[in-house]
């Protein structure tokens, strides 16, 4: 039993299966990311597409009710996978607008233009503006020695004291163009698998492993610095294996911090088809996108209408005149075309707010654990306010469910967007309803507490003796009420045209008399 | 020396010879290009067909109309411009005097052996 969905392609209502649909994005992500080397490659894809449409439509008006998987795999084997002509569009290609070349001159307009950008590629060294952070030095220079920018610039950042002035020196005397890269694998950011700025996604693409464990990696310093700066016992076992001291645990933090902060700076973001090949190598990229399904129902969906949306605007600007490439050099365009300063200054920005973000939580985090400890440190006074036996009992009710649900959220959300978990509603409304029973009593104990305030039962006896008023200096409460800072004004009426001498030993309590 | 290379090399190189002869007889479509590849007996995929046309569109050597089917999508009609008929007529010319020198020198092999014989 499988699930037919029905799509929306290239202007064609499509019942289709959907694995088949599966199988079919796949398929035409692959030959975009194949063709996005080819100038007009947007304009390829959608003319096979186009073909693909009409295949699908030939197979539905001979009765079948859907596209199937096997349809689908059919058409594909039809027209071929980009392996199947990997070659033979890379031969067709040079040494055929080559021999073109060699007897009409004028029908080669492609050799101007692969030729010469071939030879600057290798043989000059040149500032290149197609992937620039600041002046495209550390890019150009890692063009000429064939190696990926982003060590390049980790170089550069750590000797910045020396090689400041190479540096400057290199932006002045060096020529800007626009390279295209050779095709060795690069570090990007990965904003398809990211939790902060990518880093930790782009450096398991670039080193092939999964992304949990760079992320474990920047992450077991921070957590083991945030356990031994709150220095309270987390767990039993923390007396049997002692937690690292906190200097030495914030040089390495510090230091693990700043080779994030650093990559994040210097790797650009993979943002179009063409980079993400670079970011995993072609091979890999193709074989992920092929490979990987994704389980949620709801985002298929979600992507397959934006695909047809898309394509439906593709074809009507295919229609009307006939544009190469739009998206391709648009996407060129702002690559090239932002300012490699401004860029940096957003990063800047992004790295304060972040880390100014991340500092906030910290500390809260901190204070909320904190108090929780202190709560403990502060037992005996605890007994002045409230009273042993179901007041008790809430306070400690509403303690755990205010402070450690929040916490255990935070850690969850943490450990949740690291591993990819899913999301679980349920639970998560659970904890808010226990989250707010916490509130709720927290609320009812502290109008219970404070309608203790009001003191009744108290006594103080006063001594009258003939015109002598003797006020003692202290009241006694009920001991069952405890020692709350209860205070008593006393007001005492005299007859008018009577005058009242008061002993100075009262100064101190006639601060605000007033006297009518 | 791989003979599926070999082989494949020797395809392409008339591949374009046989799609702009195709084409230069009226105006076609991918699929019927396709089609009429297959039914020489001559092997091409779409994947390989449609960055071809592709080029040689860029390159001016073909021009094409958008029409309407009715059994899906609208369709890209090619046809050669001036630039590509003077091109076709070159490559056809080369591709007759590779034929027939192919020929002879292949019939040649053939005779020597006779001769050896």
């Amino acid at each position: 039993m499988k699930k037919v969905i029905s799509i929306n392609f290239q202007g064609q209502v499509i019942a289709i299966e959907e694995t088949a649909f599966e199988i079919l994005t796949q398929y035409v992500e692959s030959l975009k990311s194949y063709f996005s080397h080819e100038e007009g490659g947007d304009e390829i894809v959608n003319d096979i597409e186009n073909r693909i449409a009409e295949l699908f439509g030939n197979r539905l008006k001979h009765g079948i009710n859907c596209i199937t998987d096997e349809d689908v795999e059919a058409i594909i084997a039809g027209i071929g996978k980009p392996e199947d002509f990997d070659t033979e569009y890379e031969e067709t290609a040079h040494p055929g607008t080559g021999d073109k070349n060699a007897q009409q001159p004028h029908f080669s307009s492609e050799l101007p233009k692969n030729q010469p950008a071939e030879e600057k590629q290798s043989r000059s060294l040149r500032r290149d503006t197609n992937n620039k952070m600041i002046a495209g030095v550390c890019s150009g220079l890692a063009n000429y020695f064939k190696i990926d920018p982003a060590w390049m610039r980790l170089i550069f950042v750590l000797f910045f004291s020396v090689l400041f002035w190479v540096y400057v020196v290199l932006w002045i005397v060096l020529k800007a163009e626009p390279l295209d890269w050779n095709g060795i694998k690069r570090l990007y950011r990965n904003p398809g698998d990211r939790v902060l700025g990518g880093v930790c996604g782009g450096l398991a693409a670039y080193f092939k492993i999964d992304s949990w464990i760079p992320r474990l990696i920047f992450l077991i310093p921070l957590l083991l610095n945030f356990m031994a700066i709150s220095s309270f016992p987390f767990f039993i076992w923390d007396k049997f294996f002692p937690i690292p001291h906190a200097d030495w645990n914030i040089k390495i933090d510090g230091g693990i911090l700043l080779v994030y902060i650093i990559l994040w700076i210097i790797t650009p973001q993979a943002k179009t088809v063409k980079q993400k090949l670079e970011m995993m190598g072609e091979e890999e990229y193709i074989k992920s996108i092929r490979e990987t399904v994704s389980d949620n129902v709801a985002s298929v969906k979600n992507k397959a209408e934006n695909k047809a949306e898309n394509k439906a605007e593709n074809k009507i600007g295919n229609k009307t005149e006939n544009p190469q490439n739009v998206d391709f050099s648009e996407s060129a365009v702002n690559s090239s075309g932002r300012s490699g300063c401004v860029n940096t200054l957003i990063l800047l920005i992004k790295i304060v707010f972040f880390a100014a973000a991340g500092f906030f939580v910290l500390i809260l985090a901190a204070v909320a654990v904190g108090l929780l400890f202190a709560g403990f440190e502060l037992m005996p006074l605890k007994s002045l306010f409230i009273d042993s036996g179901y007041e008790n009992t809430l306070l400690w009710l509403s303690l755990i469910l205010v402070l450690v649900i929040p916490i255990v959220a935070i850690i969850t959300w943490i450990a949740r967007r690291m591993m990819k978990a899913k999301f679980r509603p349920l639970i998560g409304i659970f904890a808010l309803i226990l989250w707010i029973l916490g509130i709720i009593m927290a609320g009812a104990l502290a109008m219970k507490v404070g309608e203790k305030f009001n003191v009744t039962g108290f006594s103080y006896p006063f001594v009258q003796r003939d015109s002598l008023l003797l006020l003692p200096e202290f009241f006694s409460v009920p001991i069952e009420q405890g020692y709350r800072n209860q205070q008593l004004s006393i007001e005492i009426t005299v007859p008018t045209g009577k005058t009242v001498e008061i002993d100075k030993s009262f100064n101190a309590y006639l601060k605000d008399v007033p006297l009518h | 020396m791989n003979i599926e290379n070999t082989q494949s090399q020797m395809r392409k190189g008339v591949l374009e010879y046989c799609v702009l002869s195709i084409i230069k007889r009226g105006e076609a479509y991918p699929g019927d290009i396709i089609d009429e590849m297959k039914n020489a007996g001559l092997q091409l995929l779409e994947g390989t067909l449609y960055p071809l046309l592709n080029r040689l569109k860029n390159a001016g050597i073909l021009t094409y109309r958008w029409v309407e089917s009715s059994s899906g999508p609208p369709r890209k009609y090619f046809s050669l411009t001036k630039k590509g008929e003077k091109f076709y007529d070159l490559l056809e010319a080369t591709w007759n005097e590779l034929a027939k020198g192919v020929e002879a020198v292949t019939q040649g092999v053939g005779k020597e052996e006779e001769k050896e014989k």
